[in-house]
């Protein structure tokens, strides 16, 4: 009788806490979370200037090759090397430093930094240990995958949840530039799903040894946009 | 297991290059002169007279390239107020490396306070199926100055080489003062054929190059850095930092930015006579 009472309720408590990870990943990741994320475009606006970025197509294979050989990836194992750091009470400063070493721009380092900076300043609200052992000023998949990963959250889930963010949050700026609607940006994330989740799981199964990108043009984009005449976006 | 247990397959293994290198210099009467020189193997450094109170190192792989299970080993340090140019005598030929083998190049720079090193390599040609992992460290003592270069060609346009298969990574970590200042990693492959081609990636160029300055007036040479590097790359400067990153159809074109670069970063000094020319 009492196996079985367990049982029960920490079936109970699995459910609750995965609900609990949920609501927490879509707060956190959710474009409303106060981190500025709509205001960078990770060299995009600057693509889409040169005209590589013009389309549907174009705008899909560009986002496609920064989440699987471009930052997207880098941050995918920074991302899942923060959160065994926070598994482990490990110290964070070595993996800080190599965060924000790897910026490739002066933007990019800009990008990374204020909304690493900005999420640890919003995320007070849910009061957890880790905050004290993270630096203030730390590169953003640092900041979320320890914080994903002291509340407990699953890897894969929070790897899912912020890689979907960050290419969401591209296909918004380039909606605004980009003769291209809300319709066709939102296929673009119904196509990238699965490479969104194979992404997210080939960074659980890999170590820091795996950073490594091939994102050259990505990448000088990112720092021609510094010069960019007319833009709307930081980056 | 004890190796001469298997006479036939030790012989049958082919003999692979390795060499090591180490040089450190230090500042004598007003110049930077040879405090210790070792090398090993296929590994040789040469010393060509400069006019310059500085010293100029010529590495040379007497092997004539690297293919797969080769390694390489490189060991500079500098003294203080030391000025050395680091340079290749001619560029690194990675060749087809049997299939679960690599070739790696690791390079140690240790630079002392008040010194300026520039890490010239010529660039680094890779063949088809090629497989090389290669690995810069640099530790810089608080004043000291680094010009960091590395360039690498994916396959010769000109003698209508193509890239399918070629697995590559690139690691730098720069130090000051025992800080990370900068980091890089770079991998590509092993289906780097169709990565060249993709518009985020490489979008169809052959040839790239990666410099980092890392002096503390650096970002005054950002406008002018610039201009030498046109449309085909670009430039940034923070934190004491500028780094530039070209891409071109090939090493003859991407040259003709690259040297007039290398000269405006190189502090007003010559460039090693190998790039000059």
């Amino acid at each position: 009788m009492v196996t079985i009472t367990i049982i029960i309720h920490m079936s109970r408590t699995t459910i609750m806490i995965e609900n609990i990870a949920l609501l927490r990943l879509m707060t956190w990741l959710s474009p409303a979370f106060p981190v500025g994320a709509f205001s960078y475009s990770h060299g995009i606006e600057q693509a889409i200037h040169q005209g590589v970025i013009c389309n549907k197509q174009s705008l899909k294979d560009w986002l496609l090759d920064i989440l699987e050989e471009g930052s997207g990836w880098s941050d995918a194992i920074l991302f899942a090397e923060s959160h065994r750091c926070s598994q482990i009470q490990d110290d964070f400063a070595v993996l800080a430093e190599l965060a924000e070493a790897l910026a490739g721009s002066r933007e990019r380092h800009m990008e990374t930094m204020l909304q690493g900076e900005a999420f640890l300043s919003a995320v007070q609200a849910w009061p957890n240990p880790v905050l004290e052992k993270l630096p203030a000023r730390v590169a953003s998949p640092i900041a979320v995958g320890a914080v994903a990963g002291a509340h407990g959250i699953d890897l894969e889930a929070g790897l899912c949840a912020y890689l979907h963010g960050f290419i969401s949050n591209l296909i918004q700026g380039a909606v605004r530039l980009v003769p291209l609607g809300q319709r066709d940006g939102v296929a673009i994330l119904a196509e990238l799903e699965e490479r969104i989740q194979a992404c997210a799981r080939k960074a659980t199964r890999s170590s820091i040894d795996q950073l490594g990108t091939c994102a050259i043009i990505s990448d000088i984009v990112a720092m021609r946009h510094e010069t960019q005449y007319s833009r709307v976006f930081r980056s | 297991m004890d190796i001469l247990d298997y006479p036939l397959v030790v012989q049958g293994r082919a003999q692979r290059a390795s060499g090591t290198g180490r040089l450190s210099v230090r500042k004598v009467e007003g110049k930077t002169r040879i405090a210790k020189l070792f090398q090993e193997g296929c590994a040789k450094l040469r010393f060509p007279v400069v006019a310059e109170d500085g010293l100029e190192a010529v590495m040379i792989n007497s092997a004539g390239g690297l293919t797969g299970g080769d390694a390489m080993q490189w060991n500079f340090v500098l003294g203080d107020f030391c000025n050395a140019h680091i340079t290749t005598q001619a560029c690194e030929k990675i060749y087809k490396a049997v299939s679960g083998t690599v070739a790696t190049v690791s390079t140690h720079i240790e630079a002392g306070k008040g010194s300026f090193v520039a890490w010239l390599p010529q660039e680094t040609i890779l063949f088809e199926a090629a497989d090389l992992k290669r690995s810069l460290n640099v530790n810089l003592a608080a004043d000291a100055k680094a010009l960091l270069v590395e360039s690498t060609i994916f396959g010769r346009k000109a003698f209508g080489e193509t890239i399918d298969t070629v697995r590559f990574s690139d690691q730098w970590r720069v130090r000051q003062e025992g800080q990370l200042i900068h980091a890089e990693n770079f991998a590509i492959g092993p289906n780097a054929g169709s990565s060249l081609k993709r518009s985020a990636l490489f979008g169809d160029y052959r040839a790239v190059t990666t410099v980092l300055l890392v002096s503390p007036h650096c970002e005054q040479l950002l406008e002018p850095a610039r201009l030498v590097i046109g449309e085909r790359g670009g430039a940034s400067s923070w934190m004491g930092k500028l780094l530039v990153r070209m891409v071109d159809i090939d090493a003859y074109h991407l040259r003709k930015r690259l040297i007039p670069l290398l000269r405006l970063l190189n502090g007003g000094a010559e460039l090693p006579r190998i790039w000059s020319t």
